[in-house]
């Protein structure tokens, strides 16, 4: 599948959500029958249901059945189980569903305290191909400071974010190759010039003796490399993001998939940014802002 | 997928260049075999090396695609379904092996120096006794001179009588102590290299593969009309069994035709280096015709760049693992220096010019494709893909060719002849014609799968 395909073609081209869950593991959301709602079977992405749904059955019996039951029983329970509740202090439970009708969702209508500054808006989907699609819009707005968050890795988000090739392979690679002609020059100029030792008979700047050190070296650089050019691309460590002043955010962990867009962006404006969001039709909409 | 891609039965079409590969295969291999043939009635000592190296290339292939169809079903991956009948159709081509092996047999005197061993030790036994009850073992107690005697005029009766007092076979014996030891190593080892034992390690060896093979791909056919998914939970139940004997006769077999070449050579690491020679061969192959599929518009977009990509990486792997396996036996074999030991790589960097195909081998099978397959761009660009990949292949061809040829020149010279390559078009040719033909019976993806929607939608994450 290319690019181009991924986002847009609502009726077979996104992997449905019972291939996608694949990759989070099932057994934790299993346990609690309230967080069932994983397998519904969504408008956007339902196309593979069926057949994804063999190819587990035949990787995994247990999966088989428990899935088979709660297939069975999604599509009546989901609307019956969204009594929106703003939960103030305490983390949505999965029983907390907020409203899945597309209407325009509920406004925040309230000007900004005093003390207090716009940070970012954050939209919030139930669907992973909603929130693919809303990217793909914020994308085609040209945002830069925004992001998406999702309980799992989600295949083809990137092409729908627009995100470029991660930088950390070059920085891995530059590193690792730093580690090895380290290793070398330092082998060579102990063993080879400063301090020559006959070991075994051998040749004391030999190669092949050398190898297990370059070849650690260059693995231990590349290994730092990766890790901390990692955490700078990510632009860690960070303490606070003002995305965690919502307090439904936390479902990003969980159930939810958010995307955000940041005040901080040059192209962000109340209103038209909320306009932009409001037409991908999140099932939630949020001004999140931060303290002064 | 597209509209047209559902509709697609995923099958050669007739005619075409596909559709008559299995000609053109035909028809090449038959030229490689006659001179082949002509090889083995005018140089049969010659022969005999060039068919084992074209053999043993040919096994490789074909045992890795055995691996990579077993390893998909013991990981229970989807993503790589699209690309596992491509090696499931190599596979099929195991039985054919067994007829490639026959021609080796008439010359295992000429190839293995170990089959002389028993002889001399009748021969021995039946001078006088003056070794009293000794065995095979207590020889080596003190090199005697009816031992080193034996060794010599056996020399003498056999292939390099021309080439003065030394056993033929063994290039690196220059004093009778020598010659005593090294017969006394040989003597150590008839337990294990004895002819009956061998025969039926090799017979058991193709029974292995042959049941393998033909079991599951009969398995992965019949479900592209049945869609049973019962076979899938079968293949998969099966699968890591089966990479346990695949990976014992792999190294056994390894240790059995190629290693005893130079029966006091002995390396416990070989086979994982075959291994990971032979898991090279398969995934360049495999992405070849994979490639070339594409690029006639046979598969559609059932194998995308993404699945390309990760044959690249499972290659570039395989490359890495390829030369740490190499590095580690040349490492430990160059630091302990034992006489016996160290002969294998003292053929190879010795001055008769396998030193060059040596240091080939270390920047043409790691360090340029390290190089060159470590981006992401050369993966996904099915064009540089396609370089990496016969560049690979060739690759593995000089691998297997390093590992057998400089036992074919008594001096250790290097020195290729025309026989080498039109043995391996022969036996290659042999081979393909019938994965090609098994290719025109059978759909290009396993259709049955119940993965297979996954797979026909694989797509990276960056």
């Amino acid at each position: 599948m290319t690019s181009d395909e991924t986002p847009e073609h609502d009726d077979d081209d996104l992997e449905s959500e019972d291939d996608l869950e694949d990759e989070r593991g099932e057994d934790e959301y299993e346990e609690d029958d309230d967080d069932s709602e994983y397998e519904e079977d969504d408008d956007a992405s339902e196309a593979d249901d069926d057949a994804s749904d063999e190819g587990e059955d035949a990787s995994d019996e247990d999966e088989e059945d428990e899935e088979d039951e709660d297939d069975g029983e999604e599509p009546e329970e989901e609307p019956e189980a969204d009594a929106p509740v703003k939960a103030a202090s305490e983390p949505p439970t999965p029983a907390a569903k907020p409203p899945v009708a597309a209407s325009p969702p509920p406004k925040e209508a309230a000007p900004p305290p005093a003390g207090s500054r716009p940070a970012l808006y954050l939209a919030e989907f139930d669907d992973v191909g909603a929130c693919a699609k809303a990217a793909a819009r914020v994308r085609d707005a040209g945002y830069e400071k925004w992001d998406v968050h999702t309980p799992y890795p989600v295949h083809g988000m990137d092409d729908a974010m627009g995100l470029p090739s991660t930088k950390i392979g070059i920085i891995s690679f530059v590193c690792g190759m730093t580690g090895v002609t380290l290793a070398i020059l330092m082998m060579q100029w102990m063993n080879g010039v400063d301090y020559p030792l006959i070991i075994g008979g051998k040749p004391a700047d030999a190669w092949i003796s050398m190898g297990p050190i370059i070849f650690e070296l260059g693995i231990l650089l590349t290994g730092f490399g990766t890790v901390f050019g990692l955490l700078h691309l990510c632009r860690l460590p960070r303490h606070h993001h003002p995305v965690f002043e919502s307090e439904r955010f936390k479902a990003a962990s969980d159930d939810r998939f958010f995307i955000s867009v940041e005040a901080a962006d040059p192209r962000f404006d109340l209103d038209k940014t909320r306009a932009l969001l409001e037409g991908a039709s999140p099932t939630h909409l949020e001004l999140v802002e931060e303290d002064l | 997928m597209s509209a047209a891609d559902e509709k697609r039965d995923y099958r050669l079409p007739e005619g075409g260049t596909w559709g008559n590969a299995y000609k053109l295969a035909a028809g090449v291999g038959a030229v490689g075999l006659a001179l082949a043939a002509f090889g083995y009635v005018t140089e049969p000592d010659r022969f005999a090396y060039s068919w084992l190296f074209a053999f043993f290339v040919v096994l490789t292939i074909a045992l890795g695609s055995m691996f990579f169809v077993i390893v998909q079903f013991a990981t229970a991956g989807a993503w790589g379904i699209t690309t596992r009948r491509m090696s499931e159709l190599l596979m099929s081509g195991i039985p054919v092996l067994a007829l490639l092996f026959l021609p080796v047999i008439p010359h295992i005197d000429t190839l293995y120096e170990w089959t002389h061993v028993g002889h001399h030790e009748e021969a021995g036994h039946g001078d006088g006794h003056e070794h009293g009850d000794d065995d095979g073992h207590e020889h080596g107690a003190g090199p005697s001179e009816s031992l080193v005697g034996a060794n010599v005029a056996h020399a003498q009766d056999g292939h390099g009588g021309d080439h003065g007092d030394l056993d033929p076979f063994s290039i690196h014996v220059h004093t009778p102590y020598e010659a005593a030891n090294h017969h006394r190593i040989l003597e150590h080892k008839v337990a294990f290299l004895n002819l009956p034992f061998w025969a039926g390690r090799a017979i058991f060896y193709f029974l292995v593969w042959i049941l393998l093979s033909l079991t599951y791909f009969r398995w992965s056919t019949a479900q592209d009309e049945s869609k049973d998914k019962a076979l899938t939970r079968k293949m998969q139940s099966f699968a890591p069994a089966s990479i346990i004997l695949f990976g014992l006769t792999l190294t056994f077999a390894a240790f059995d035709w190629i290693m005893s070449l130079e029966p006091t050579w002995y390396s416990t690491i070989y086979g994982v280096y075959v291994f990971a020679g032979s898991s090279i061969g398969v995934l360049s192959l495999t992405t070849l015709i994979l490639l070339s599929l594409r690029s006639h518009g046979i598969l559609g977009d059932a194998v995308n760049v993404d699945h390309f990509h990760d044959l690249g990486k499972l290659l570039f792997g395989f490359c890495c693992f390829w030369a740490y396996i190499g590095f580690s036996q040349l490492m430990l074999l160059w630091y302990a220096g034992i006489p016996e030991e160290a002969t294998y790589y003292h053929w190879r960097f010795a001055d008769g010019g396998w030193a060059t195909v040596s240091v080939l081998l270390v920047l043409g099978h790691f360090i340029f494709p390290f190089f060159f397959l470590i981006s992401r761009v050369p993966k996904r660009r099915l064009g540089m893909l396609a370089f990496g990949c016969s560049w690979m292949l060739v690759m593995h061809v000089i691998d297997i060719y390093w590992f057998v040829m400089p036992y074919a020149q008594e001096t250790g010279q290097f020195a290729p002849h025309w026989m080498d390559l039109a043995c391996l078009v022969g036996a290659g040719g042999v081979y393909l014609t019938v994965v090609f033909f098994q290719m025109k019976r059978f759909p290009l993806i396993p259709l049955g799968d119940p993965r297979l929607p996954r797979a026909l939608h694989h797509v990276q994450t960056q």
